[in-house]
């Protein structure tokens, strides 16, 4: 590794992007399990919440009971994101896992929740405002991946997170560029936003003339969408082309006749569908992104601790010690 | 304020001092400081802001946490409640993509 100074850039961001995908195969099963554990029930009580309240009778009523029910999803799903990153740090680190106890889960929550309550609306404000979108964003990932150790205090690991967040910007901003989920959320709503000016604007016409109007409108929008996120879009797409082809192909080959295929083009004119597919894509960058900043936290913390070259050091000597006794 | 290097540690006068401690302003030898929050600090200091003064003091940290945890909940139950009000003002044409049955409905 080249190092010119405390403030040299070590890795680029592609290759910690690499680095983060080689960590999530390597860590133990159980580190995406307990991912999943957390953003599946959140992100499916989201999509219900979101379906509910854009169509369903009477969703004024359960309203107040089920943002009660997505904020408790949300806690849950923040401490099991802090277990998966710690779960990766230490497979990073090698070290030991601390055992768990009620008091630890309890104190590991609260901390979590008590922090990223507030990041729902510092992250959007700050991507509103531009320019410290970055360190914010980083920020609240790096007390993610502070872990679940929980025994640092309070102004120890958001002091560490913000220094984290200010290091490195070039690959930071990159980092965030390539994964994040919230630029593509952003790419997302402009898209819909331009499709739906556009037809909105048009004429009425016949189906096959209208519907290619609309696809146009589609395709120039999700061009929109590239430059704010290039990995995010591409998965998008590949979401968006399954959930679409899919109850097509389950007519077709095994006569399954699905309400998306009754109601065709139509099933994917609407919110609920654009929501789907930015969970799905949510589910699939988010845990790639938070192992890169994970490894990004080990490479930040090891300019002090030095840590990477004796993980390095003692990796040379187990080798060396393999080759004499073979 | 006095050089550092010709100050002796308080706490072993043979000693050169090799930090002075932000909060008691004294000068200790390296032995006698360490790291926290990113401060060099002695000991002494450390032990009065460092850690929380016995079991009250650890009863106080967790009651403060719990507030805290408390209130984040509270602030996030009312967000999802706004989202919700605000997704239920949205008129219904906008969720069923009504908004372009003008370009794609059949001619008569």
């Amino acid at each position: 590794m080249k190092r010119t100074g405390a403030r040299a850039e070590p890795k680029s961001a592609l290759e910690l992007s690499g680095e983060a995908l080689d960590l999530l195969c390597a860590a133990p099963r159980g580190a995406l399990l307990a991912y999943y554990a957390g953003a599946v029930p959140f992100v499916l009580g989201a999509l219900f919440f979101w379906a509910d309240m854009s169509h369903g009778a009477g969703a004024q009523d359960r309203c107040f009971a089920e943002s009660l029910l997505l904020a408790a999803l949300f806690a849950w799903m923040k401490f099991w994101q802090a277990v998966f990153a710690g779960s990766l740090m230490r497979h990073l680190t090698r070290a030991p896992s601390p055992p768990w106890t009620a008091a630890r889960a309890l104190r590991v929550m609260a901390r979590q929740a008590a922090v990223h309550a507030y990041g729902l609306v510092a992250i959007p404000a700050a991507l509103l405002i531009t320019f410290p979108f970055g360190a914010v964003y980083a920020y609240y990932q790096n007390l993610t991946a502070a872990g679940d150790e929980g025994t640092d205090g309070r102004a120890a690991t958001s002091g560490r997170a913000w220094r984290l967040a200010l290091l490195w910007p070039r690959q930071n901003h990159l980092l965030i560029w390539l994964l994040s989920p919230w630029l593509l959320a952003a790419g997302m709503a402009v898209a819909f936003g331009a499709v739906a000016i556009v037809t909105a604007s048009l004429p009425a016409t016949e189906t096959a003339g209208g519907m290619l109007r609309v696809l146009l409108a589609v395709g120039l929008a999700s061009q929109a969408i590239v430059p704010l996120s290039p990995v995010g879009s591409v998965v998008a797409g590949n979401v968006a082309a399954l959930l679409v082809l899919l109850p097509a192909v389950l007519h077709r080959l095994l006569g399954i006749e699905t309400s998306f295929a009754v109601a065709g083009w139509r099933s994917i004119l609407n919110t609920t569908f654009l929501a789907t597919v930015y969970a799905i894509s949510y589910l699939i960058l988010d845990p790639v992104l938070k192992a890169a900043y994970v490894i990004r936290g080990f490479y930040g913390d090891s300019q002090r601790t030095g840590q990477d070259l004796l993980l390095a050091l003692d990796e040379e000597r187990g080798g060396n010690a393999q080759r004499r006794k073979a | 304020m006095s050089n550092l290097s010709q100050e002796r540690c308080f706490n072993h006068p043979d000693r050169e001092a090799a930090a002075r401690c932000p909060e008691c302003r004294r000068c200790f030898c390296r032995e006698c400081v360490t790291e926290h929050e990113e401060r060099v600090i002695c000991a002494a200091c450390l032990a009065r802001i460092g850690l929380p003064a016995g079991r009250a003091g650890a009863t106080r940290e967790k009651l403060r946490l719990a507030l805290r945890c408390a209130a984040a909940f509270l602030f996030l139950w009312l967000l999802f409640y706004a989202m919700g009000r605000g997704l239920l003002r949205v008129p219904s044409a906008f969720h069923e993509g009504a908004l372009w049955k003008p370009a794609t409905q059949e001619a008569p």
